[in-house]
């Protein structure tokens, strides 16, 4: 339990040290001409002093069902992750229909025809939306190369 | 006088050829589809949106963005009300009494005093906006970088400050976002910074996938693992009219919500959240039955939803003319402007006069929509509200990827999309509320660009700070800003 109060001084420090390491290459410049190293430097010392500031005092962390989150979680940024990888490949039609498979195991209770069913009228219906009603250049399907 | 009329007669006949009431048609009704989706709050509603404007003229784009804005505040209190699911922190206090109206079996009479609060509430103010926006444009003018600088950073103090966790989070975030801002090209140097090697973020982190990440995604996996089967609501019209003794009873929670919310509207930094909450505790204070708050009494209902949309309203006051947000919704309709080449401030109001007085019309126009669309339409807002969410939930998320993806056909977009949906998620675990991070992002670039040119003109003499008269009433009040609720809850603590 006390390393979950922890967290969020740990998540500040870490952004923090962070900003502030990667950023140590900037050149501070003076007062009278800063230069671009002054800004994000100042900040993220403060941030990292935030985060000091909140580990003296940690509050009570609030109990969402953390392991409950990770299976809708990694789908759902899988889905996101394999829209990512085939739009450019292989077209609008097969992007949507796999992500929205992978993003609709999320929850359970799901028959797989049902899903594909939706993820087919939902793929139709984004590319009626985008490319006819918007006209923007999309392609519908492509065999990958 | 004359000049509020002739501006406003200007407003709206932009607003009211076809084409615009076409978009802010589907503004609106598009806002309350994506708003009323548990979970997914109006921030996020208007982020998964406007996408979808950018390929509009910029006045007609403007438009339907109030008619998104509208309709997901709107879809949003349908949620919070009948579910007890609020996706924004302004929305939470509704809650406290809309759902137990809802459980009394008085849903309807709660979203009909929601949709009417926030007409009263959103036409007072734009009377507001009207008087005031010229005047403050050109008290603008008088603004340096120095007024400027000191300006932003009681804007975002007041943003981190006033967030429901504590003060220490909340301007952790605005600091986070405002270091995330950095990334990119420095625009006084030509410097990369954060880049790390990237050409995609030379140009910066993308606004959007940044909030859509923040917001919508990360909500999307909240919401997804709660999942529950929704109870059956049915809501009539015929239910939704008040009684007699309600009408009368909730007039003068209206007004005050109203006052309440044009007063905290119109301060840089101080959004719709802190009207809500405050306009709930006048209610409550000053009512007869302050034991009866919180088990569904429409006072509870109308003063923060009028407070809600006037705040909205009034606070474009400072967001058009300072170019300093009040909340994360403003900041992202900020950052939109911006996108459309529209740069708040005397400029606009001065040289673009159609935009900026079509604009503020348009949001009048959006609020009248609302009323006679959505009230006719309740009954299929709640049965979409009762679409299980395992459906639901893929379809936004394939929605999100594809108006990132489109923005500008790049796959680095949904990249980045994907780094603070899982940021996002992290933060909103370990209870930090995302919302400022986006005020500190749009606001970064130009706080650092005023407080270099301040301390260029002023020679590196900080001094400059506390000579000016704006902006030590700025400074001391960001002080006491942060200093009181710190030592507060130091205090608690021992």
């Amino acid at each position: 339990m006390r390393m979950k109060q922890y967290a969020p001084a740990a998540i500040l420090i870490t952004a923090g040290l962070f900003f502030s390491i990667a950023g140590s290459d900037l050149a501070w410049g003076s007062l009278s001409n800063i230069g671009p190293g002054f800004f994000p430097r100042a900040t993220s010392a403060t941030l990292l002093g935030m985060g000091i500031l909140t580990a003296f005092r940690p509050d009570p962390v609030m109990t969402l069902p953390v392991r409950k989150m990770l299976k809708p979680l990694v789908l759902i940024l899988l889905s996101v992750a394999t829209y990512g990888l085939m739009i450019d490949r292989v077209g609008l039609f097969p992007s949507v229909f796999v992500s929205m498979l992978i993003a609709s195991m999320s929850s359970s209770g799901n028959s797989l025809v049902r899903q594909a069913v939706l993820a087919t009228v939902i793929a139709i219906s984004a590319w009626i939306l985008f490319s006819y009603v918007l006209g923007l250049p999309l392609l519908f399907a492509r065999w990958p190369l | 006088m004359n000049d509020i009329i002739s501006n406003l007669s200007l407003g709206f006949s932009v607003a009211i050829s076809v084409e615009n009431l076409f978009f802010c048609f589907v503004g609106v009704f598009t806002g309350t589809l994506i708003g009323v989706i548990p979970g997914v709050g109006a921030l996020s509603a208007v982020s998964i949106l406007l996408p979808m404007t950018f390929y509009l003229d910029p006045t007609t784009a403007l438009i339907m963005l109030a008619g998104i804005y509208y309709g997901a505040e709107y879809g949003g209190s349908i949620a919070s009300i009948l579910l007890n699911l609020p996706g924004t922190a302004s929305s939470a206090v509704t809650c406290l009494d809309g759902y137990p109206m809802t459980q009394q079996g008085k849903a309807g009479l709660a979203l009909f005093a929601t949709a009417i609060a926030s007409f009263l509430g959103g036409t007072v103010g734009i009377i507001l906006l009207t008087a005031l926006a010229p005047t403050l444009a050109r008290l603008a003018l008088a603004f340096g970088p120095t007024e400027y600088t000191a300006i932003m950073v009681l804007g975002l103090v007041a943003a981190g400050s006033m967030t429901k966790s504590s003060p220490i989070k909340g301007i952790a975030m605005i600091l986070l976002g405002l270091l995330i801002g950095t990334v990119g090209t420095d625009v006084n140097t030509g410097v990369t910074r954060y880049t790390f090697g990237s050409l995609e973020l030379m140009g910066g982190v993308g606004l959007i996938p940044l909030s859509m990440g923040l917001f919508g995604l990360s909500e999307i996996v909240i919401a997804a693992s709660s999942c529950q089967p929704i109870n059956k609501i049915a809501v009539r019209i015929r239910d939704m009219f008040p009684s007699r003794r309600e009408f009368l009873q909730s007039i003068k929670p209206a007004f005050r919500g109203t006052a309440i919310g044009s007063f905290f509207g119109t301060l840089p930094g101080t959004g719709q959240t802190i009207a809500a909450f405050v306009s709930y505790a006048v209610e409550k204070r000053s009512s007869a039955h302050p034991q009866k708050f919180g088990t569904g009494v429409v006072e509870g209902v109308v003063a923060p939803e009028a407070a809600n949309s006037s705040s909205a309203l009034t606070a474009f006051i400072p967001t058009l003319t300072l170019g300093v947000p009040g909340s994360a919704t403003m900041a992202l309709m900020l950052g939109a402007l911006m996108i459309h080449g529209i740069t708040p401030g005397i400029g606009l109001v001065d040289n673009r006069p159609e935009v900026f007085w079509g604009l503020v019309a348009s949001f009048w126009v959006g609020n009248l929509l609302l009323l006679v669309l959505n009230i006719p339409l309740i009954s299929i807002w709640v049965r979409l509200l009762q679409v299980p969410p395992k459906y639901l939930y893929p379809i936004v998320t394939v929605l999100i990827c594809t108006s990132v993806f489109l923005l500008n056909n790049s796959v680095f977009d949904i990249a980045t999309l994907l780094v603070f949906g899982l940021i996002g998620w992290l933060l909103r675990i370990l209870s930090f509320e995302p919302a400022p991070i986006l005020i500190g992002f749009v606001l970064g670039p130009l706080l650092e660009e005023n407080l270099g040119r301040a301390l260029l003109i002023s020679g590196g003499d900080l001094s400059t700070f506390w000579t000016s008269p704006i902006s030590v009433v700025s400074l001391v009040v960001s002080v006491l800003l942060l200093a009181i609720p710190i030592l507060r809850s130091f205090r608690r603590t021992r």
